[in-house]
């Protein structure tokens, strides 16, 4: 495959970098309702330049060499996005908006029976009011990720910026009132936009999640991404794999516009070229989770565990019950890697914490050695979201025959975004907001919640859903497998309840630095 | 491929529509087309959601054992692809003139596609497929004749036979089929390319030299002999062919427990086991021994009569199906 060769000065920042992750782990989203299209575009003028783009931050630990005009790493960083409706109300020329895929056009409302919005405490009377139909539409999303000061508080910059925006509407809507309005109605500490934060320890920030589990390990490697030495390191374990075991980058088109995708063609866009090119959808989604509950039904489920698997401690059966519904050990390491205690300790004596090989072995694993998941159970998160060589339809051919990952490439999807809330809280206001960008939201975003996540057929499990972030109505089970020569039978674990539900959300598009500043003149030519 | 493949009945039927208007009993008038598929559009589903269930109807096609799938296409017209495509060049030299329309393939009338697959009956003389017709007709004549009175030549159909018959006149083969539960693959063979070159060349042989034999008996040329050779090779490589054709077409054999009251069945049996073995974790062998004995009282898995799903629901294990809510999408209004 022929390497991309990206110019990351016209890519917004934020698709290609997990800022959440990687030294901003403080955020805050704003919605925005344009009342006006000249003042609608007024404000994307002023904000445009301010974006921060995909330029590499000189580094010597990276060997990035500061170059001619070297960028300097902002304290904050500001990224746009637009719903449909908001590029309606801006003004952008019909044959352009015609062009734009149907799941985009529709909203995440109008998707609810897709994404099982429409089912147990996932529907838009749980939502914050911000997301709810009966609300302005959202049009624009500005979203800020802050560094930590040494308090682990977000850094003063953070407010300042949201002050700066704040007045650049008011002097809007001063001369046109209404003109560009910012959404109130988020749960949380504030109603006027979406807090959210990195779980501190002493702190200092960590990749830990509410449940209890370090987070977003693995995230494709595309083409372009990174630089060529870097990339195809990293492309093992998160990249496309061939039936020998090969990894390679994915193609550049699955995530970002107007490149070649999986399957060697550039996806038809909305005109013109430029408009799309080196653009990315990505689905904003409020993600509750039912902290209580999880507790709760992992307290009584590790018993009845502990009891048929016959573990030395109940925290040894609690610890494996997490590991099999993620696929994951709490701290990262994968069962495929490591399927029981034993050996979990030993791959962490073996890898050091912070050492490269450690963050390889986190990531480069496959699933043929393990077809029926008796170390890793083929309905465990992990598995579902990212399939890997899983769904291989020849797996049984020899391994230069097989399909790899083939299957999989076509579904996959950058994650970002962080979690918000306390573990703690007494309002029970905690959960991640997931961005999950791609190229075509139905094929990759939704064809992964509802088939994969939400459904069990591709993994010979009927209707189950994912144990963690499924939907489980009555019923709900998660079966876990057990290696015969173990002794044990397969673990069924049942009645799970819901543990993570929707809370709001909506489908954006994150436009070039091209398309942004043709949005802003109203310059966009479709013909 | 056949009709017939696998132990099931693959019906595809074309049933030509009348083309006169429709009078309706309020009065109006409406097409034979749009009047079928109204009616098509207006048969209850099966018991596939709560709601489903709250609006108390049953699809009428549950009420028969045999059927697995069945579908209905209204086909109005071929898709015309436009002009068939050429090289430019050669048009222009064949002074080919691009303005003068081509014919477009039309269908004198819409057509309504049947199709249906259903359990076969080896023992009957047509496979099943009028034992069926009449069983359907039994239960569902009302539905059938709603949905079929704009068909030309269903007017005279009176009962169950009759239905037999007249869709009997609208079957065409069906020429590939797909059946979902054919599990396991049987072992089957097909012949090698050597198998085939060697076949051909054994024919040739044996055709040559019988061809040789008679001609050294009347005293051919050498010239006729190369013309019985080149004879020979023609015959032989149709055989071949016609050998291949009938392998082709010879169905699959009945796969095991795949007619509809034995999928039922199973499907019942894992629904119900699913939920013994989750409740039998951890159980000593004097109470895995009781409680496995009476589930197969209660089951029964052997017998297709006893307990089983019954045709049009999702499920049958006592689990409350989930509700899905009707969720308003943002006003149109920007």
């Amino acid at each position: 495959m022929t390497r991309s060769t990206l110019e990351l000065a016209d890519i917004q920042g934020n698709i290609l970098t997990a800022y959440g992750r990687l030294g901003f782990p403080k955020a805050r989203y704003l919605l925005f309702h344009i009342g006006q299209a000249a003042a609608g575009r007024a404000f994307v003028d002023a904000l445009h330049r301010r974006v921060t783009t995909a330029l590499r931050w000189p580094s010597s630990r990276k060997a990035i060499s500061p170059g001619k005009n070297p960028v300097t790493r902002p304290a904050v960083t500001l990224n746009l996005a637009f719903t449909f409706r908001g590029l309606l109300a801006l003004g952008l020329p019909i044959r352009s908006l015609r062009g734009m895929p149907d799941d985009f056009i529709d909203g995440m409302l109008a998707r609810a029976s897709i994404l099982g919005d429409d089912v147990l405490d996932n529907t838009p009377e749980h939502w914050d009011p911000v997301w709810q139909a009966d609300k302005p539409s959202v049009h624009l999303l500005v979203t800020l990720n802050a560094q930590a000061d040494a308090e682990g508080e977000a850094v003063p910059q953070l407010a300042a910026v949201t002050e700066e925006i704040l007045a650049l509407t008011a002097s809007l809507n001063a001369a046109a009132p209404g003109a560009v309005v910012l959404l109130e109605g988020h749960r949380g500490p504030s109603s006027r936009w979406q807090e959210l934060s990195a779980l501190m320890q002493d702190k200092q920030p960590t990749a830990a999640e509410h449940f209890g589990f370090i987070d977003a390990i693995g995230d494709p490697i595309f083409s372009g991404q990174y630089p060529q030495g870097e990339e195809q390191g990293l492309a093992i374990g998160q990249g496309a794999v061939d039936g020998l075991g090969h990894w390679r980058p994915l193609a550049t088109g699955e995530f970002l516009l107007g490149w070649a995708d999986e399957a060697q063609e550039v996806a038809g866009a909305a005109m013109p070229p430029d408009l799309s090119r080196n653009g990315s959808f990505f689905s904003y989604r409020k993600l509750h989770q039912h902290v209580d509950s999880f507790e709760r039904w992992i307290g009584q489920a590790s018993q009845r565990f502990a009891a048929a698997w016959r573990f030395d401690s109940l925290a040894d059966a609690r610890q494996t019950l997490m590991a099999k519904m993620a696929g994951r050990w709490a701290d990262g390491v994968p069962l495929i890697a490591a399927p029981d205690i034993a050996a979990w300790k030993a791959f962490n004596q073996r890898y050091a914490p912070g050492t490269p090989q450690r963050a390889r072995a986190l990531v480069e694993f496959r699933y043929e050695g393990d077809p029926q998941g008796t170390r890793c159970p083929m309905t465990s998160h992990l598995r579902r979201m990212n399939t890997r060589d899983a769904l291989d339809p020849r797996a049984s051919a020899e391994p230069a025959e097989r399909m790899g990952s083939a299957l999989n490439n076509r579904r996959r999807i950058l994650r970002r975004g962080l979690p918000y809330g306390s573990r703690d809280a007494a309002d029970g206001e905690h959960g991640i907001v997931m961005l999950s960008h791609c190229a075509s939201l139905s094929r990759q975003f939704e064809f992964v919640q509802q088939q994969w996540l939400n459904f069990g057929l591709d993994f010979n499990a009927g209707n189950e859903s994912c144990p963690l972030v499924g939907n489980h109505a009555e019923g709900a089970r998660f079966v876990i497998a057990a290696d015969p020569a173990s002794g044990h039978a397969p673990f069924i674990a049942s009645g799970l309840p819901q543990f993570v539900s929707t809370r709001g959300g909506d489908y954006f598009f994150a436009p070039s630095m091209t398309a942004l500043r043709m949005i802003a003149m109203g310059t966009v030519d479709p013909t | 491929m056949a009709n017939i493949d696998g132990g099931h009945y693959f019906l595809t039927t074309l049933i030509p529509l009348t083309l006169e208007p429709v009078r309706r009993e309020d009065g109006s008038f409406t097409s034979p087309s749009h009047l079928l598929r109204e009616m098509l559009a207006t048969l209850p589903t099966a018991q596939q959601s709560p709601a489903c269930v709250a609006a108390g109807l049953q699809s009428p096609f549950s009420r028969c054992t045999r059927t697995h799938f069945l579908r209905a296409v209204v086909i109005d017209q071929p898709m015309y692809n436009g002009r068939d495509g050429g090289n430019a060049l050669l048009q222009g030299l064949r002074k080919v003139n691009l303005l003068a329309h081509e014919p477009v393939d039309n269908l004198s009338r819409p057509y309504l596609m049947f199709c249906a697959d259903f359990d076969a009956r080896p023992g009957e003389p047509d496979g099943g497929l009028a034992s069926w017709a009449t069983g359907l007709w039994d239960r569902m004549a009302t539905e059938l004749r709603a949905v079929f009175s704009p068909c030309i030549g269903f007017g005279s159909v009176r009962d169950g036979a009759a239905f037999a018959a007249w869709l009997q006149r609208c079957q065409i083969e069906t020429t590939m089929s797909f059946n979902d539960y054919y599990v396991p693959m049987p072992d089957l063979h097909g012949y090698t390319a050597r198998q085939v070159v060697l076949a051909f060349a054994a024919g040739t042989l044996a055709l040559s030299a019988l061809a040789g034999w008679g001609l050294a008996r009347s005293g051919g040329s050498p010239a006729w002999m190369l013309l019985a050779i080149l004879a020979a090779a023609l015959l032989s490589a149709l055989g071949v062919m016609a050998m291949l054709w009938f392998k082709g077409r010879r169905p699959f054999p009945a796969g095991a427990n795949t007619d509809l009251p034995s999928v039922l069945k199973a499907l019942h049996v894992q629904q119900r086991f699913a939920l013994l073995a989750a409740e039998l974790q951890g159980a000593d062998d004097a109470a895995l021994h009781a409680r496995f004995g009476q589930f197969l009282e209660q089951v029964r898995p052997d017998d297709l009569a006893g307990p089983t799903q019954p045709p049009g629901v999702i499920r049958s294990d006592g689990i409350g199906l989930v509700v899905h809510e009707a969720v308003a999408a943002k006003a149109v209004a920007i």
